[in-house]
This record gives C-alpha cells, structure tokens and sequence, in this order.
C-alpha cells in the first residue's frame, strides 16, 4: 500500500451525495452485527522524547471494522487500522525510512442523535515498522505500543444492509524508542490525522 | 492539586446561596426531570472548570506554566503530544479525579455513560492544549480520560445512593452535601437549578438497596524482602465499596456492578491503593436457577498503588468469567473469577532509569486474574487473588516490566456486621532494562484489622 493520490475521494464524496439523497428515508444507523472497510488518506506526525520539532509526510490509509450493536445508538466493535507512508523522518539527524504504522483496538460508536453521524473513540495497540532501504540489505525495526483512537464519521445508506462511511480521525500511536541506523530516537509518538470512505454492511 | 483546589472551589460557591436557605422551609417544588440532555451545558461546564483551575494557578499561586496565550496555543496546536515528567501521584491519581470531574458534570446534565466519554476527553484536551504552557501531555490524557470514566461513574453511582429527593429538612441538607463531597459537579448542578429542597421520586438509577459498604480498620506492617531495610507499621484504614451482583443484577447499562476500594495509611505512604472495576458488559451463561452459575463479564479498571516499596498504575479492559459454586447445605458458597486484561497504558516507578526528572515507565501491557472466595450469606470468609501483569514501556526507559500481586484474606465474624480480620499480600515485580541492570524487588504486606460490613445485597439464604 502506497501513497494514494486524494482526488478519488472527492468522487467518492459525490456519491455518497447523491446516494443520500435517494435514501432520505432509510435509517442510517447500523444494528446487530456489522462490518466496515475504508481506505483513505491521512497525514502522519513523528514527535521524540526531547526534539524540539515535529516531522510530518502523507501516506494511505485503510480500515477494517467489524461488531455489533451494544444499545440503540451505541456499537462496540474491533478496528484494524494501518498508514503507510514513505521517505519519514522520525527525529532529527535520523535517516528517512518507510513507516507502516498499524494498530488495533476495540471502539466505541456512538450515533448523535437519529441521523447517520456518529462519534467514535478507542484504545488499543498500536505498532511500527520502520525500514531503512540501502544497499545491499535493508534494515527493519518493530516496536510496538499504545493507541489512542478518536473520530468522527457519517453513514449514508444506499440499502437496507448497506452503506456508504465517510470518516475523519486521529490515531495516536505511541512507539517506543525506536533506533534507526544506530541512532536511537527516544519515545516516538506518531499522530495520524486521516479522511476515509468506504462501506459498512450491517 | 488542581482538581482539589477545584473541589474547594466548588464548595465555597455553593455554600454562599445557601447560607440564604433554610432546609425546611417551602416552597417544595417537584423534581426536575433528567430527560433533556444538556449536551452544550457539559461543554461549558467542562470549558468553566478548565478555566477556573487555570487562572486560580496564575492568580492564586503565580506558576509560569499556567500563564498560556496565543503563542503558546499556536505551539501546541502545531508540535502535538508528548509524555509530561510530572510524578506519579499527579499523573495517577489527581489527573483521574480531574477527569471525574468533567464526566460528572456531563452526567449530571442527564448524558448517559456513553455520551459523558467524549465530553470526558474534550474537557481533558481543553486543558492539555490550551490551559498550560507546555506541551500537551499524552499520558495525562490518558489518565485524565480513562481515569476520569471509571473515577467519575463510580462517584455518580454513590453520590446517587446518598441523595434523596423524598428527605427534607436537615437530612435532605446533609445528604446534599455528602453528595456534593463525592461528586461536585452533579451537587453544584443540582444547587444551581435549585435542587437541593426539590421533593418527589428518586430517579430509577439511585439504588441504595444494592449497595455494599464494607470498612476496615487495625494496622498494617509493611516490609521489602531482602533489602536489609526495617519492616514499617502503620495504621491503615479501607473502605470498599460494591453496587450490584453480577448474578443478580441483569445487565441494564455500564457499571450497574461496580467494586471499588480505597486504602489510606496514615506515616505509612497516605493513599496506597484506589481500584475501581465497573462491569461495562455482562451476560449469564447458565440459568439463574443452576446449582452452579457462571456468567461471562467484560469490565473496565483503574488500580493505583502507592506503597513505600514501589508506584503502580493502570487503565485497563478485563474479560472473563466469574463463577458461584454451591458447596452443599449451610449456605456456603465459593465464588471464583478468571480473566484476561488489556492494559491500555499503565505506569510503573523505575527507580534507577526513568526519563529526565521523572522516575516513572510507562506502557501498555497484557495481565491476567485469578479469584476465589468463600461466602455465607453476604460475608466473606477466606479471599484469595493472584493477578500478573506485563508492562512494555514505550515512554522512559526501555524496559519489560513483569508483576505478580498474590494475596490472601481471611475474616472471622464475630456478629452479623461485625468481623476480625487478616492479610497477606506478597507482590514481585522485575524489571528487565535494556541499558539498566536487573531489578527484581518483594514486598510482603500483613494487616490485622476490625471490619463493619453493611450488605443490602445478597438476599439471606439464597
């Protein structure tokens, strides 16, 4: 999973429009169990123990979510979520590495008042994989740790068992001392900021 | 010392309007009704406390880190989270209450337990962000977040149990005010609308008659084994308190079973343990007429340890399976729990490593629980836990941290309420450092002690 050039998602948002318009009748709030995937795109801050700066690059997004519904308008469910991105800085003077960044945690959400919109929040793991490339062998670090999720998001349905998500969040992945190169950059805190359509069945 | 500061506040506010009142006098109006949620009334609430707390920090007690404006918003806003060094007390135990505060003022403007959360966390990022200079802490918002949810409904629950909306006159008074005490946001909500001498039901969700309130008191030696250092004693006082049975009490909403227990030793540490469970999700897995019953639980803590021997905390989700084993004629039953945790982030003392200033890993972690206790009609005889945990830590030094609390309770009653009792808790912990050498430590606490126990709960001769 590469970068993903954002301008699909525009697209995307325009029918998730126009499906709207011809499911103004419909409930837009999920039941029993449901299922939902996304892909999207996000922007992803590295801070470190003691740097004075933030680095920040672009990368693609997905998700996976799947659960069930805990009362009328709140679903309790597991997530599944990953960034990719390339050419990160992690802190100062460390080399550019290609970041994946993944966590997974159980969430809660919660729909405000009858229409589709719902707030959602979690905490989980959270884990990075940072590669160096080089020549001739590339050089790979795993570190894992906490995660703290929170967003909002938008159902539109299009059938009685399906809809259309569109999704905005933050994931706040707690690392770890991670060493790149023999440089060790002290208790990263990776903040991902990510936009995400995609279809929740239920 | 924030949320204290607050809590005082708090109290001198609503003490001047009533010094206006007089507890008996009419006129008796009906109680107002919990149906509109005051969604926007939280916000600011949350918003007010904030506010107040900082210029109380600036105006009262002159400290530069409170002392925000733009610039400091601006960077903030740009740089983002990192972890604080303030000490653990702070971290562990007042950023929790200060949370407590923000989902006690959305549950006193009628939110249910779900719609108090974010509420919650945008009180505390409020002040991560924009009510202090440095930069946003993460473990503070954790802690302040998480903590605030479990803190706070326990304190709504029991601040619940003691209102009464049918008392008057001065019991109505006392009960109001004991209820402002463990839960100030809903006592300075209820004063502001005029609450305090409104008379009619009690809301469905007050359930005196579900609760449990046990107290110890005796003393307590508290000695780390191998460290060549002399045993300590003390005093030590615990009050535990329990809402609601897991086998007789259907899940309705979250924390409908609570247990929470505090423990205070005076020269021996002053606060050494506050845990709260609250079941979030339950459901029974035999009929409620087996000889054996078991029921499946999903359940949400806070633990905070503060001995002289080592600082623990955590924010943590257990699920598991808690069982009520019949022995036999006499009413004796054993009742035992299994189960795992996810420790969202939890916080342990490293005394030799630590980062900058503060001495203090933080991480999150898996544990996992085993509990059997022998009951007669609501009195508990023998207890017994052994609980693991394992902490990664991704903030201070780089660690593994592994746990083990094991403990063992026994009390003899020498009438319906009132008991003799005895403990032993051996807990371990080893730290395994990458850049620091081992550190495997024991502490072997003992308490002998005087229960009272006042159970409204299990049915006598169930």
């Amino acid at each position: 999973m590469g970068q993903r050039a954002p301008h699909w998602i525009f697209l995307v948002a325009l029918a998730l429009a126009l499906a709207a318009r011809q499911a103004e009748a419909q409930q837009g709030i999920r039941s029993g169990l449901w299922i939902e995937g996304a892909i999207g795109t996000g922007t992803i801050r590295h801070g470190c123990g003691g740097c004075d700066d933030v680095t920040s690059t672009y990368g693609g997004t997905d998700y996976l979510r799947a659960g069930v519904s805990l009362a009328p308008r709140v679903l309790l469910g597991l997530e599944l979520f990953s960034l990719s991105a390339s050419d990160v800085a992690l802190g100062p003077g460390s080399s550019p590495v290609d970041a994946e960044n993944r966590s997974i945690a159980p969430i809660v959400i919660w729909y405000v008042g009858r229409s589709g919109f719902f707030l959602r929040g979690g905490a989980g793991l959270a884990h990075g994989t940072f590669t160096v490339p080089a020549v001739p062998a590339t050089v790979t670090t795993r570190r894992t740790g906490s995660a703290l999720i929170f967003g909002v998001g938008f159902d539109v349905p299009v059938a009685g068992w399906a809809a259309l998500t569109a999704s905005l969040g933050t994931n706040v992945m707690a690392i770890g001392d991670v060493s790149v190169n023999g440089t060790v950059v002290d208790d990263i805190i990776a903040t991902v900021y990510e936009a995400s359509v995609g279809i929740a069945l239920r | 010392m924030r949320p204290l500061l607050r809590l005082i506040l708090a109290s001198a506010l609503v003490a001047m309007p009533l010094a206006g009142q007089s507890p008996s006098t009419p006129p008796v109006r009906t109680v107002a009704s919990c149906e509109d949620k005051r969604t926007l009334v939280s916000v600011a609430e949350g918003l007010g406390v904030n506010l107040a707390a900082n210029r109380v920090n600036v105006w009262v007690f002159d400290w530069d880190w409170a002392r925000v404006d733009f610039g400091s918003w601006s960077r903030n806003l740009q740089l983002g989270w990192q972890w604080d060094e303030t000490q653990f007390g702070v971290n562990m135990f007042l950023h929790p209450y200060h949370g407590a505060l923000y989902f006690d003022a959305a549950r006193s403007n009628c939110l249910n337990f779900w719609e108090a959360i974010p509420i919650t966390f945008l009180g505390s990022w409020e002040w991560e962000f924009l009510a202090e200079r440095a930069r946003p802490s993460l473990n503070d918002f954790w802690m302040t977040g998480f903590g605030g949810v479990a803190m706070g409904e326990v304190l709504h629950r029991v601040s619940a149990a003691i209102l009464d909306e049918r008392a008057t006159g001065s019991e109505r008074i006392t009960r109001e005010v004991a209820a402002l005490v463990v839960s100030p946001m809903n006592g300075f909500n209820r004063l502001m609308r005029g609450q305090w001498n409104d008379v009619g039901p009690n809301p469905v969700d007050r359930l005196p008659e579900s609760y449990i309130f046990r107290t110890a008191m005796g003393g307590r030696r508290v000695r780390e084994v191998g460290s060549g250092r002399r045993a300590t004693y003390s005093p030590t006082l615990l009050i535990e308190i329990g809402l609601g049975d897991i086998f007789s009490t259907p899940y309705r909403a979250p924390f409908d079973v609570i247990n929470a227990l505090a423990q205070v030793s005076p020269d021996g540490g002053g606060a050494n343990i506050l845990r709260a469970t609250g079941r979030l999700y339950g459901t029974e897995l035999t009929p409620p007429d087996s000889w054996h019953r078991h029921a499946l639980a999903f359940n949400q803590r806070f633990d905070y340890i503060n001995n002289p021997v080592y600082h623990f905390g955590e924010q943590s989700f257990e699920g598991g399976v808690e069982s009520r084993w019949r022995t036999g004629p006499g009413g004796f039953r054993i009742t035992t729990k299994i189960a795992g945790s996810l420790v969202m982030l939890g916080a342990i003392d490293a005394l030799d490593a630590g980062s900058g200033s503060r001495l203090i890993d933080y991480g999150p972690g898996l544990g996992a629980i085993v509990e059997a206790s022998l009951e007669r009609n609501g009195t508990r005889y023998v207890s017994f836990y052994n609980r693991a945990r394992y902490l990664r830590s991704v903030s201070g030094a780089r660690a593994d941290h592994t746990l083990l609390f094991s403990g063992l309770d026994v009390t003899i009653p020498l009438s319906s309420q009132i008991g003799l009792g005895a403990y032993v808790s051996g807990d371990r912990r080893r730290s395994d450092y990458s850049e620091f050498p081992l550190d495997e430590r024991s502490y072997v606490e003992t308490r002998v002690y005087l229960t009272w126990t006042f159970d409204h709960r299990v049915p006598r001769g169930e």
